[in-house]
C-alpha cells in the first residue's frame, strides 16, 4: 500500500481534556475510504457511541481533505466538515472552498478530529505539529466576517480559517461553518456542533511538503487539465454568470423554486438572474487552486458587498417572493455573516410565510415583504424570538408546534435546495436518497433529466440518479474536489483520475473510485439506520420520500400547471433505486452487499440492532 | 400544413457558440430540431436541453411552423 498521497495520519484534539495527540490512520482504511466524506463517515462510525446527542461533547466534528487537495489541480482547495447532525439526527457533511484545505495539507495531516467540549470559547491554531487551544472570549459573538479578518491579522492574511458566526455559537439547527467571507459548508447544522463545544474557529498554517509519488507528472497533467477547462465553450461564460446562469435555465424550465416550492416559475425572475447580476458585479472570487472562479460580488441593498451564486439566490429570493436582486444579496450576506444555511434559511422565512397565508401562524406576512423578511431573518439566525426559536430548531419541530406539514420543504429534516420537483421524479429521487437530507450536491439529475423523459419514472432514471450520486456523492466528495469544472465546463473525469494516481501512486481506474462511492454511501446509510434506531427513531423507506407538497398540491401556474408527483410510481422508482444499491425494501443495506463491499464489521454491529435482509 | 418560422432562442454560453441570441428559420413542413441546429453550427456535436412552446422535448422532437425552440446548456447549478 503506497504511503503517497496521504500523510496516514489525522490530528485528534480533545476540547475537554485540552490535549492533541496525532493518530496514525491504518493504510488500507485509507484505500478504502479515500479521504473527506468516505473518511470521516467510517470515523463517525468506529468513534461514537450509538445513539448520541448530536449537541454534546460526544458527537465529534470532522474536517478531513483528500489525497489531491491542496496539490496543482482544477478545484483542489476544498475541504469537508462533519459530524452527526443536529438537524437530521442522520450524518451530516458540507464542503467549502478555503486555504484551510490547503493549508492542512501542509500541515502533514488527512484530517482534524474535535472531540469533547472547551469550558470556555476558544478557537484552536495548528501550524503544522504545534496546536494551541486559545481562549477566544474577544471573538465570541462577532459576526464572521470581522472575527476572520482579526484572526488573519493574528496569524498572518494567508492562514486557512474556518469559523462559526452568532447563529453557530446559538447552535441554530441550519448552521454552517464559513470562510473566507462567503465560503459557507455543513448545512445539516455542522456549525451548531462546532458551536456546541465552544469552539469559535480553527485557524491552520502549514509548511510541509505533502508526500507525492510523482509530483513532476502531477504538475503537468495539472497544468494541462487547467488549459483545457478554460478552453472549453461554456468557459467565457461561466466566467461572466456562474452558477447565477441557472436562475434563467430554471426558470424557463419549470423549476426555479417559487412562494416556497408551490410553483416552478417566477414573474420576477429577470430582477433575480444572472444578466441582473452582471450589471451589479463588481469583483469575483473563488476557492483556492481553482481557475473556473464562481463566486459574483455584488453590492447590496446596503451598500456591502455580497457574494453570489444559485442556490443562494433562488432560496433568498423567488422562494420568499423577493425579485430584487440587491434585496436578496443583502440577506445573503447576513446570512454568511450570522453562518447560516442560505438554503435553510430561505425555506424556513417561506415555511412561515406560507404557514400565515394558511393561518398556522398568527402573525401576518407576505411574500417579497423585504422588511418583514428581514426582521425574521434575524430571529431565526439570532433565536430573536418565540417564532425565529422555533424555526432554528429546523422545519421537522417548526411544523411539529404549528402545523402546516406541507409547507415544511424538506427530507429527513434537512431543507430542500433550489430545484422544485413537483414536475421532475429523478430530481425528487435524488433529493429523496441524498446522504445528508435534501441536498443537490449528491445526485443533481435534473439537467439530464428535463431532456431524457422527464415525466418518467424509470428503472433507467434510477440508474442515473444513482450514477451520479457516486461520482458526485462519492468520487468528489472522497477526493474532495470541487465537481463544477467537471458538470458545468465538461472537464473530463479522467484529468481527477490521473491526478489521484500522480499523488497516490496507485493505478486506479474510475470503477475503482466508484465502489469506493458505493461503499460510502452504504456506510452512510447504515450510520443513518443505526443512529435512528439507537434514537429509538422509526426506520422506514417513507426516510427516503420527498415533500409531500409536491405530491398533493400540483402547479397552479406556468406551462406546466397541473404537475404533480405520482406517490405510487415515485414509490417504484424508490425501489428501482435500492435494488441496483442492494438494499433492501426497507432501505437498508441487504448483509450480503455489506459484505461484498467489505463492510463486515458494519453487517456485524448493524445485525445486532435489527434484522438484516440477507 | 402552410409554411412558417421557426424562431429558436439560445441561453448561456449557447448564444456565444451559435453566434446569436436568436435564430429564425422559414420551413414548411416539421423539421428535426437537431438538424437546424447543425444548419446553425455544423460543428455542434453536443447534448443540450430544449424545451417547444415552453414544453419539454429533446434535439430528435420536430419543430413547426410557428414554433418557438428555447435551447439551453446542460448545467450543475451548484
Amino acid at each position: 500500500m503506497t504511503t503517497k498521497g496521504w500523510w496516514g495520519k489525522l490530528l485528534w484534539i480533545d476540547l475537554s481534556r485540552r490535549e492533541a495527540k496525532q493518530v496514525e490512520i491504518d493504510k488500507n482504511l485509507l484505500s478504502s475510504y479515500v479521504g473527506g466524506r468516505g473518511l470521516a463517515v467510517r470515523l463517525l462510525w468506529d468513534y461514537t457511541r450509538p445513539g448520541i446527542d448530536p449537541l454534546s461533547p460526544e458527537n465529534l466534528l470532522i474536517v478531513a481533505i483528500g489525497p489531491i487537495t491542496g496539490l496543482p489541480g482544477p478545484s483542489t482547495g476544498k475541504v469537508v466538515v462533519a459530524a452527526k447532525s443536529p438537524l437530521t439526527h442522520g450524518y451530516g457533511d458540507g464542503n467549502l472552498g478555503s486555504r484551510t484545505a490547503v493549508m492542512l495539507k501542509k500541515a502533514g495531516f488527512d484530517a482534524v478530529v474535535f472531540s469533547g467540549k472547551s469550558e470556555k470559547p476558544s478557537y484552536v491554531y495548528i501550524e503544522n505539529e504545534k496546536v494551541e487551544i486559545n481562549i477566544g472570549d474577544d471573538l465570541w459573538g462577532l459576526d464572521t466576517f470581522t472575527a476572520e479578518k482579526r484572526l488573519l491579522e493574528r496569524h498572518g492574511k494567508d492562514a486557512g480559517v474556518l469559523l462559526i458566526g452568532p447563529s453557530g455559537e446559538r447552535k441554530v439547527k441550519m448552521a454552517t461553518i464559513i470562510s473566507q467571507m462567503g465560503r459557507s459548508g455543513g448545512r445539516p447544522g455542522i456549525g451548531a456542533v462546532m458551536g456546541s463545544k465552544n469552539l469559535k474557529a480553527i485557524v491552520v498554517r502549514g509548511t510541509r511538503d505533502p508526500p507525492v509519488d510523482d509530483l513532476k507528472s502531477l504538475r503537468e497533467t495539472a497544468a494541462k487539465a487547467y488549459i483545457e477547462a478554460k478552453n472549453k465553450p461554456a468557459y467565457p461564460f461561466w466566467m461572466r454568470q456562474g452558477t447565477m446562469a441557472t436562475i434563467q435555465w430554471s426558470q424557463e424550465n419549470s423549476v426555479l423554486p417559487t412562494y416556497n416550492f408551490s410553483e416552478g416559475v417566477f414573474d420576477e425572475s429577470s430582477g433575480i438572474d444572472g444578466f441582473t447580476m452582471e450589471k451589479m458585479k463588481v469583483s469575483q472570487r473563488g476557492c483556492p487552486n481553482c481557475n473556473s472562479i464562481c463566486g459574483n460580488v455584488v453590492l447590496d441593498a446596503s451598500g456591502e458587498e455580497s457574494e453570489l451564486d444559485y442556490e443562494n439566490v433562488a432560496m433568498l429570493g423567488s422562494n420568499i417572493g423577493l425579485g430584487d436582486l440587491k434585496k436578496v444579496a443583502q440577506l445573503n450576506r447576513l446570512a454568511d455573516m450570522w453562518g447560516i444555511d442560505t438554503i435553510g434559511l430561505g425555506s424556513a422565512i417561506g415555511f412561515a410565510i406560507e404557514a400565515s397565508q394558511k393561518g398556522f401562524i398568527n402573525e401576518k406576512m407576505e411574500w417579497g415583504d423585504f422588511p418583514k423578511i428581514l426582521e425574521l431573518a434575524e430571529d431565526i439566525a439570532l433565536r430573536r424570538t418565540k417564532l425565529g426559536d422555533d424555526l432554528a430548531e429546523g422545519l421537522v419541530h417548526a411544523s411539529s408546534v404549528y402545523g402546516c406539514e406541507e409547507c415544511a420543504i424538506h427530507v429527513k429534516g434537512l431543507s430542500v435546495s433550489a430545484y422544485d420537483c413537483h414536475a421532475a421524479p429523478g430530481m425528487a429521487l435524488s433529493y429523496g436518497v441524498s446522504s445528508v437530507g435534501a441536498h443537490h450536491k449528491d445526485a443533481w439529475v435534473i439537467s439530464w433529466e428535463v431532456s431524457h423523459g422527464r415525466f418518467a419514472y424509470s428503472p433507467e432514471k434510477a440508474k442515473k440518479v444513482l450514477e451520479l450520486q457516486k461520482i458526485r456523492g462519492g468520487f468528489f466528495e472522497n477526493i474532495v474536489a470541487c465537481r463544477l469544472p467537471w458538470v458545468e465546463l465538461g472537464l473530463e473525469l479522467d484529468w481527477y483520475v490521473k491526478l489521484f494516481n500522480f499523488a497516490t501512486g496507485l493505478r486506479w481506474r474510475l470503477d475503482d473510485h466508484m465502489v469506493v462511492a458505493e461503499r460510502t454511501l452504504t456506510l452512510i446509510r447504515s450510520y443513518w439506520v443505526r443512529e435512528y434506531l439507537a434514537e429509538g427513531r422509526t426506520w422506514n423507506r417513507k426516510m427516503d420520500y420527498p415533500p409531500v407538497k409536491w405530491f398533493t398540491r400540483p402547479y397552479t401556474r406556468g406551462p406546466l400547471k397541473g404537475a404533480r408527483l405520482d406517490p405510487q410510481k415515485y414509490d417504484e422508482l424508490l425501489g428501482y433505486y435500492y435494488e441496483l444499491l442492494g438494499w433492501d425494501h426497507r432501505g437498508i443495506p441487504r448483509a450480503s452487499t455489506l459484505r461484498r463491499l467489505g463492510l463486515g464489521d458494519v453487517e456485524s454491529t448493524l445485525g445486532k440492532i435489527i434484522e438484516l435482509t440477507n | 400544413m402552410g409554411s412558417g418560422q421557426v424562431k429558436i432562442v439560445f441561453f448561456g454560453f449557447l448564444i456565444d457558440f451559435f453566434k446569436g441570441r436568436e435564430h429564425i428559420f422559414e420551413v414548411d413542413s416539421p423539421v428535426k430540431i437537431r438538424d437546424l441546429l447543425r444548419k446553425i453550427s455544423p460543428n455542434f456535436n453536443f447534448e443540450v436541453v430544449v424545451v417547444v412552446n415552453d414544453y419539454p422535448a429533446t434535439m430528435d422532437s420536430y419543430a413547426r411552423p410557428g414554433d418557438i425552440v428555447k435551447v439551453f446548456p446542460h448545467i450543475g447549478g451548484g
